[in-house]
């Protein structure tokens, strides 16, 4: 029995179910739903189409209809198990989500484009964060599964038995789960940390904007960051060339 | 160990993260922002976990011995500290062993603790020689695959030698048969001063030393009213025995592993035990009559015998290869006695096919200092066919030479014709067709016996070599 192996298909198939239903309610609790729920009412009414009595048995139905087949979707490509799946569903999840999510923003974008819109937020921003970030979460963990499990089916091709195998992935699996459960963690801290922060901050530096100061530090940070990462590459790929030329024909 | 790179998984993410973050910063979105702190954080921490550590192998007995086709088990205690993530630990076996048991290659989890495992396996190895396992491969990989994976090998330091399994030939010791398996002429003699090997038990005859009573025997058989039984034992004398293996191409027919060859080698190696055992003193040399001649006069005349040939034997101009195969010796000077097995066995252990530098001829007359004058017998293990029997009728009569016709006319050499076509024959039409060429080739047995060899005829595929010799028994 290969108990280990489906336990982890069992733990992947539940991320994918479950930030699929919070991507789905993130969408019908967004303007963008409301608007086009009542953009068909209209149209069913123009066109004397409207099969469904009132409004409100469309708000039940059509939510279900979308779920339906977001949720087997979701099924398919989590059964599949491929990195190029995962992405696909990670596309579709931020898709329903970045409506509510662009409620929040400060800059009306809308407005600048001419569209005469509120971007009004349904929901508390603390639950939005946590849908955000077991969305985010979630791929995290199966994009980084997935490309394991591609890795761990080459050494099956050179004769690793499949019990060692399904271990070696569990634990991966578990470790993967664990990590992020601690991340999650350090960012809903931050979030809190950061109002606290903006006031000290907004004292310490005499009044300047605290989202300058925020931005700022992290520009810096994001940048050097990166600036290392692509030296290191630079650094440590210019070397393997030099040893390739260096070794004996 | 290179430094630690990041995979494309960890990039990408990370990347991913950088989108958001301006986004957000674009937007004015905290949301965004932290969306894309969280992947930062993830493989962050997930960076702060290393990759596993180089396994140690705990360092097994330096050389084991064993024979061909046995099985042995091979442990390797592996402790791997430090890091977290997957380990691969993995031994490349040589071609010619054949795996029986569990697995040269794991693949191993190291958690937090440190990860004491080993890695174990049961080989057979199909084919003598001398086999170093010198390093453990190993691969370690990052428990989420954040940094690409560091290769490496730890030492291991083991030699196998693995030795041809011999044919042991036993002495019919019934009383009422005889070994027409020939001896050679020297061992034959009745007088001379009796060793301590022991020979046979026999019946008491008149001149037999008191001294020589086996009274145990004798009060099994007195009810029977048979005389008393007394040890024999072998006498001292100047039993030379030079055995020469066929390296050619005509040996080279069947399989890498099971040919004409290997089971020479395997004759050989019986052959030399039986003789060593009845204190004979045995000679060994390889020689290939597929081999182009070499001016050996010239040489005697120049460095005298057993100098460098001013011909490559191989073809080519003479160079240090020559000078490696003159060195490294193609024969080795008859000795009895253990020690000697021993170096016939290390001879073998390093033949191979194509390994003889001259013919059969030429071989015999390289070893002529050795041969005159002690009356050897001549056991040449060989396969025999059109091609290899003019060759060999040649070497018969070099053989000639150095023999001394007794008035029983006993047979100057023993010829021991490795037939490899049964090996090879796969199915019912190769059998057949196998069939048809031995018969076809009992003409050029029979020819071969008609200049005054003893010819054994040995099918591998169907019969033990100690059959064969078996067949050699009469009865009186």
């Amino acid at each position: 029995m290969r108990s280990r192996f489906y336990l982890v298909r069992g733990i992947e198939i539940l991320i994918a179910f479950g930030t699929c239903l919070l991507a789905v309610q993130s969408f019908f609790s967004s303007w963008l739903y409301e608007s086009i729920n009542m953009a068909v009412n209209n149209l069913l009414i123009r066109f004397g189409l409207q099969f469904i009595p009132t409004t409100v048995e469309v708000d039940q139905v059509f939510p279900l209809i979308v779920t339906v087949l977001v949720v087997l979707v979701t099924v398919y490509n989590g059964l599949l198990g491929r990195s190029g799946n995962i992405m696909n569903l990670y596309n579709v999840n931020i898709m329903l989500v970045s409506p509510e999510l662009l409620g929040f923003s400060r800059l009306n974008w809308l407005q600048l484009i001419g569209v005469p819109m509120a971007l009004e937020p349904r929901r508390e921003a603390s639950v939005v964060l946590v849908t955000c970030l077991v969305v985010v979460g979630g791929y995290t963990i199966q994009y980084f599964t997935s490309r394991y499990r591609e890795e761990l089916s080459e050494y099956g091709s050179r004769g690793i038995g499949k019990e060692e195998l399904d271990a070696v992935l569990y634990n991966q699996s578990i470790t993967s789960v664990a990590l992020m459960v601690a991340s999650v963690s350090v960012v809903v801290g931050f979030s809190y940390a950061v109002p606290v922060l903006k006031e000290r901050l907004h004292a310490a530096f005499g009044g300047l904007p605290s989202i300058y100061i925020v931005l700022g530090v992290a520009s810096t940070l994001i940048v050097t960051f990166s600036l290392r990462v692509f030296l290191r590459e630079r650094l440590v790929g210019r070397e393997g060339a030099k040893g390739d030329g260096d070794s004996p024909a | 160990m290179k430094g630690r790179v990041f995979s494309q998984s960890s990039l990408r993410l990370l990347v991913g993260a950088v989108s958001f973050i301006t986004t957000g910063m674009f937007l004015g979105n905290m949301l965004f922002i932290y969306m894309g702190v969280l992947p930062i954080v993830y493989v962050l921490l997930g960076l702060a976990i290393p990759n596993p550590g180089a396994p140690e192998v705990a360092q097994p007995a330096e050389t084991s011995t064993l024979w061909v086709d046995q099985d042995v088990s091979v442990r390797r205690p592996i402790s791997v500290k430090g890091g977290m993530g997957h380990v691969l630990v993995g031994e490349t076996l040589p071609p010619e062993f054949e795996l029986i048991e569990g697995s040269n290659i794991r693949l191993l989890w190291k958690g937090a603790g440190d990860l004491d495992t080993e890695l174990s396996y049961t080989i057979r190895c199909t084919r003598r020689g001398v086999y170093a396992f010198d390093e453990l491969r190993w691969e370690s990989g990052h428990s989420l695959g954040m940094t690409s994976t560091e290769l490496g090998s730890s030492e291991v330091d083991q030699t196998l030698l693995v030795r041809p399994q011999p044919f042991h030939i036993r002495r019919v010791r019934q009383q009422k048969t005889f070994s027409k398996f020939i001896m050679p002429s020297e061992a034959h003699i009745k007088m001379g001063i009796p060793t301590t090997e022991y020979k046979e038990i026999r019946e008491y005859s008149f001149g037999d030393s008191y001294r020589h009573i086996n009274w145990k025997a004798t009060s099994r058989v007195a009810s029977l009213g048979k005389p008393p039984m007394v040890n024999s034992y072998e006498m001292e004398g100047m039993k030379v025995v030079w055995i020469f293996l066929d390296t050619s191409r005509e040996m080279a027919l069947g399989t890498n592993v099971k040919n004409g060859f290997e089971y020479g080698v395997q004759a050989v190696l019986g052959l030399a035990q039986f003789y060593l055992s009845r204190n004979c003193r045995v000679g060994f040399s390889l020689y290939d009559d597929n081999k182009q001649t070499v001016n050996l006069r010239r040489v005697s005349r120049t460095g005298g015998l057993g100098a460098l040939p001013d011909i490559s034997p191989l073809g080519g101009a003479s160079g240090e290869g020559d000078l490696h195969l003159y060195e490294t010796g193609d024969f080795l000077i008859p000795d009895s006695g253990k020690r000697q097995l021993h170096k016939i066995s290390e001879k073998l252990l390093e033949a191979e096919l194509y390994g003889g530098v001259y013919n059969l001829k030429q071989s015999i007359q390289r070893c002529r200092g050795h041969i005159i004058g002690t009356n050897p017998l001549f056991v040449i293990v060989t396969s025999i066919n059109e091609r290899a029997v003019t060759k060999l009728s040649e070497g018969l009569g070099e053989v000639r030479r150095y023999i001394r016709l007794s008035r029983k006319a006993n047979p100057s050499a023993l010829i021991v014709h490795v037939s490899g076509y049964g090996i090879t024959a796969q199915g019912e039409d190769e059998e057949a067709a196998s069939q048809i060429i031995t018969l076809e080739n009992r003409a050029l047995l029979r020819s071969m016996r008609g200049q005054g060899a003893q010819v054994i005829h040995w099918d591998p595929s169907t019969q033990h070599f100690s059959d064969v010799l078996l067949s050699q028994v009469g009865r009186r």
